[in-house]
């Protein structure tokens, strides 16, 4: 569903040139959850806004379900929901109105928009809150509207980036549970977190990156025996330990 | 409910396959309507902010009641402040003036006397604070001209007596009044202050030292008599501006309140989006920016209407009921037809604003950061604003293409009752081009990496080179490139036309120089910096011969319906040259046969045949090409090659709108079928050169039985002639350019 291949990009930081993802590679199958996972400024958020088109690679290519992001960025984007850990809510819009608008925005039909609205809104527990405002709704709250607003338009694929980020353990735990489902209902989701327990317990596959390079990839246990490690805590240490002393 | 518990549902519909996902935003009818919705959506929640309604309905509700009040405070203490103030009285004759200050300063004595006695209430005191002041006479020429001196502001009062004095009777001495009663005819100004004030300083002595006089009559006889020192008020409405317009400062109070309800909106939708995390969103959807950016202009030009229709409406409800209605907008005050064009000019000014605005906060990152931006804009909106209240400033055609300057100057001419159509046109037309170079400016910015992702991109990325070739110019580029022509065109036009010194050879010889850097030396730049590829983004393609051949067959035959398009604009009523303008271009026309034909067909057949069709059938109708269909890309440029060609020198000429359009329209369509631009520089030139070569030996042409007036149709068998070319032309194109043998680039 979703290939990665020879992904790039440069930024340009103040004369530097630093290289924030590094001829990346990879594919995630429908129904199946890949975990991006990485310390900070490894890369996965770039690698996620390349796939989705928001920022464009200086080499190599994403496609979604056959479609190159660069050649056919209308295409990709209608098959992607895409979950920020800085997505906001307009505070002046019912979260009904919100999500209505947002089908409208990715061409649903009115009365599958309204089915579409129904059905998640039972999922993700959002039924009470259809009608409040949603500058009211705790972070709790939006977090579960932003998922909802991802998946309005029936995506066959998802990319969650950092989705849990700054939820309390309940609220990331509806979260979780939901990307269970998703996998079930066949969508090729792709998530970035730092809740390595979680990932543990979620994803299919891995892919570890650092500095912008994907330095493993495979199933827990195909890790388990490539790093020798038996958890993803002490993968991260193994992965991070040449930065560390270079920094001590 | 817990967060934490799901429910379970089996109808939860499964993700749809690929051959179900819809295809937003593709289809065209569905376009607009998304576009609708998109921007009500974003009109009710800017609608639904407190802040909004703040701006947009009680700061008009608080501000004209202030303002009126300190209005009214200026005037009176205009009045008060300056205790000598000195009136201008007209009187007809010495004899007058001697009665009538003989009857003023008895009437001042009464008043200074209650004044001192104290025997006076509130009302009196102010009365007579208010019309203190001091007499200048002057001496009119006639009593019949007393109206025509009051107009010009020679005097500020008129003082004529109902009879002509007779001054062996009358000399010196006031008592005769009591025989022959003395009527003046006071003259004034409505809607002047000082007139006003002179009306009021001479009647309350007149009316003081009547009642005195009665009294004392009263006194003396028992009985009732005619007043010996009456008087009657004569007003004159006057149409032109009063002597100091408040009216100046209009203009610069509504652009202000206009700019101020649009400010909020334009920054909340756009900085305020990314601010809030909602523009990823947004711009993670099937959606072209284009669109969103669309959607956004819609809702802030609607928020800054009714900010204009609130605060126009305000405006007009407080002059009228604090009677302030004459002394801001002179005689006829604020009449609806007024009401209704500073409506419509603000309308305009609100288009053009908002497009700034959306392309100013397009740039930041953050409330704070586009509040910053705005400040100094605003502050920028007070220079035309201050430079409209200097009365000697002209509304030339010079301001009438600098923006903003060109919006309040006609505000204010419009307010005062006098406007220059040519003018108004000229400013409407290039406001109308810099709203579309503001929109494409925001085009480019909005949205993209450096917007959204500040920290990881720098500007340059916005404005950088790109490194592969490009298919042609985006359309957000040749919009801002197309807008900023305009005006360059229109200056440079004009400061050529006013050249009067320079001669007929070099003018012409400017003039293509003029032409070839607005439209091939700024294109062919912006094309290069774009990588563009010659053939699908400048038509730079080999055509067929077939092509070629019928482009010079309708170069030749297209003048004779160009020239009936021409005479159709005088019987709609479009006719813009006066007699005068008229002889000024017979005489180029006569200039033209001392001129080398050569020269001639290179300045005004060649080079704007290669450089116009350079810009409009190649980098423009590339561009337009890659977001709608032929039709409307033909229509388009059509219609912004007949806007162009309205400059002509000073003047506009919007009678050449129609004949040029149908050119563009006929050139598009060959454009379109050949896919290239060389057929429509061919048909340009070879147009042209008929054309001039016509009127160049026109009068040979009469000689010899060809004669063609200007002003009347040419003759049944011309026109068949054209249509059967036309036909045969037309034809050719259509062959020579099928599929199957199309051009190769």
């Amino acid at each position: 569903m979703i290939d990665i291949h020879q992904l790039t990009k440069k930024f340009d930081t103040g004369g530097r040139e630093l290289v924030a993802v590094d001829r990346l590679s990879f594919s995630v199958n429908a129904g199946e959850v890949y975990g991006l996972l990485g310390p900070n400024g490894a890369g996965k958020t770039t690698t996620i806004r390349m796939i989705i088109g928001l920022l464009e690679p200086d080499e190599g290519y994403a496609e979604v379900d056959g479609f190159r992001t660069s050649r056919s960025p209308d295409e990709v984007k209608a098959r992607l929901g895409l979950v920020s850990a800085g997505d906001g809510v307009y505070p002046w819009l019912s979260v009904r109105e919100m999500l209505l608008f947002f089908a409208d925005l990715y061409g649903v039909a009115p009365r599958q928009a309204k089915d579409n609205l129904q059905n998640l809104s039972q999922l993700l527990d959002l039924t009470e809150l259809l009608d409040r405002r949603c500058a009211s709704l705790s972070t709790g709250q939006r977090q579960r509207v932003t998922l909802a607003r991802a998946l309005i338009h029936a995506p066959p694929a998802m990319l969650l980036d950092e989705p849990t980020r700054g939820m309390d353990v309940l609220g990331s735990q509806v979260v979780v549970d939901y990307i269970g489902r998703l996998r079930n209902e066949g969508i090729a989701v792709i998530v970035t977190t730092h809740r390595l327990d979680e990932a543990e317990r979620l994803c299919d596959r891995f892919g570890l990156m650092h500095e912008g390079r994907l330095l493993h990839e495979g199933t827990l246990s195909e890790l388990r025996s490539a790093t020798g490690c038996d958890n993803l805590v002490d993968m991260f240490r193994q992965l991070l330990q040449p930065t560390l002393a270079a920094s001590s | 409910m817990p967060e934490t518990e799901l429910q379970s549902s089996t109808n939860y519909r499964a993700p749809p396959n690929r051959s179900t996902i819809a295809p937003a935003w593709t289809g065209r009818r569905q376009v607009l309507g998304r576009l609708v919705r998109l921007a009500l959506k974003e009109l009710r929640e800017t609608l639904r902010d407190r802040r909004t309604i703040v701006t947009l309905v009680v700061m008009p509700l608080v501000l004209y009641p202030i303002l009126a009040l300190v209005f009214q405070r200026f005037l009176l203490t205009s009045l008060t402040t300056q205790g000598a103030k000195e009136y201008v009285i007209g009187v007809d004759s010495t004899q007058s003036m001697i009665r009538l200050q003989a009857q003023l300063d008895a009437g001042d004595r009464i008043l200074r006397a209650e004044h001192a006695a104290g025997g006076h209430d509130e009302q009196d005191e102010t009365e007579y604070e208010v019309t203190s002041g001091s007499v200048v006479w002057g001496e009119l020429p006639s009593a019949a001209v007393a109206e025509k001196c009051v107009v010009d502001a020679l005097v500020h009062l008129a003082a004529i007596p109902r009879r002509g004095l007779d001054m062996e009777s009358h000399a010196d001495n006031d008592d005769d009044g009591l025989d022959r009663p003395l009527v003046w005819k006071l003259t004034y100004r409505r809607g002047s202050p000082t007139s006003e004030a002179a009306l009021r300083y001479v009647e309350s002595r007149l009316n003081a030292y009547s009642e005195s006089q009665l009294d004392q009559q009263l006194k003396t006889l028992g009985v009732a008599i005619e007043l010996p020192a009456g008087s009657e008020r004569h007003a004159i409405d006057f149409s032109g501006a009063p002597v100091f317009s408040l009216a100046a400062l209009i203009p610069l109070i509504l652009v202000l309140m206009t700019v101020t309800g649009a400010v909020y909106p334009a920054i909340d939708l756009t900085a305020g989006e990314r601010e809030r995390g909602t523009l990823e969103m947004l711009i993670a959807a099937p959606v072209p920016r284009a669109g969103l950016l669309l959607a956004k202009y819609v809702a802030v030009l609607a928020v800054a209407l009714l900010t204009a229709i609130v605060n126009l409406t305000g405006m007009a409800i407080t002059s009228h009921s604090t009677g302030l209605n004459a002394s801001l907008f002179g005689g006829a005050g604020l009449s609806l037809g007024v009401v209704i064009k500073v409506l419509l000019l603000l309308a305009l000014f609100a288009a053009f604003f908002s497009a700034v605005l959306l392309a100013i906060t397009s740039c930041a990152r953050s409330f704070k950061e586009a509040q910053a931006y705005i400040i100094p804009l605003m502050l920028l909106c007070l220079v035309p604003g201050v430079v409209c209240l200097m009365p000697s400033l002209e509304f030339t055609g010079l301001l009438a293409v600098v923006p903003l300057v060109n919006i309040v100057l006609l505000a204010r001419d419009l307010l005062e009752g006098h406007v220059d159509p040519m003018l108004a046109m000229a400013a409407v037309l290039s406001t109308g081009f810099y709203v579309v170079a503001a929109i494409g400016l925001a085009a480019q910015i909005f949205g993209t990496d450096a917007i959204l992702y500040g920290s990881q991109s720098t500007w340059s990325d916005i404005f950088r080179r790109p490194r592969e070739p490009q298919a042609s110019v985006r359309l957000s580029t040749t919009a801002l490139v197309t807008s900023l022509m305009f005006p360059c065109y229109f200056v440079l036009s004009a400061t050529l036309a006013r050249s009067q010194e320079i001669g007929m050879e070099s003018r012409l010889l400017v003039a293509a120089l003029v032409t070839t850097v607005v439209f091939l030396a700024i294109p062919a730049l912006v094309a290069l910096f774009n990588r563009v590829k010659l053939g699908s983004g400048l038509g730079l393609v080999r055509p067929t011969v077939g092509a070629l051949i019928s482009a010079v067959i309708l170069g030749f035959v297209l003048w004779p319906v160009a020239h009936e398009l021409f005479l159709l604009n005088e019987s709609i009523g479009i006719r813009s040259l006066q007699v005068d303008q008229l002889a000024e271009v017979k005489s180029l026309l006569d200039r033209l046969v001392h001129i080398p034909l050569v020269l001639i067909l290179f300045a005004l057949a060649v080079v704007p045949g290669v450089c116009e069709e350079f810009f409009f059938r190649g980098m423009l109708f590339s561009s337009l090409r890659t977001v709608t269909t032929v039709w409307r890309t033909i229509v388009v440029s059509a219609v912004l090659f007949g806007l162009f060609h309205v400059v002509a020198g000073t003047v506009l000429t919007p009678e050449r709108f129609l004949p040029s359009a149908f050119l563009g329209l006929v050139l598009g369509g060959v454009r379109w079928r050949t896919k290239s631009v060389i057929p429509c520089i061919l048909l340009h030139a070879v147009h042209n050169g008929f054309v001039l070569a016509v009127v160049r030996w026109r009068d040979e042409l009469a000689a010899r039985g060809f004669g063609i007036e200007e002003a009347t149709h040419l003759p049944a068998s011309w026109l068949a002639t054209a249509v059967v070319g036309i036909v045969v032309a037309v034809a050719l194109l259509v062959v020579s350019t099928r599929p199957s043998r199309s051009p190769v680039s």
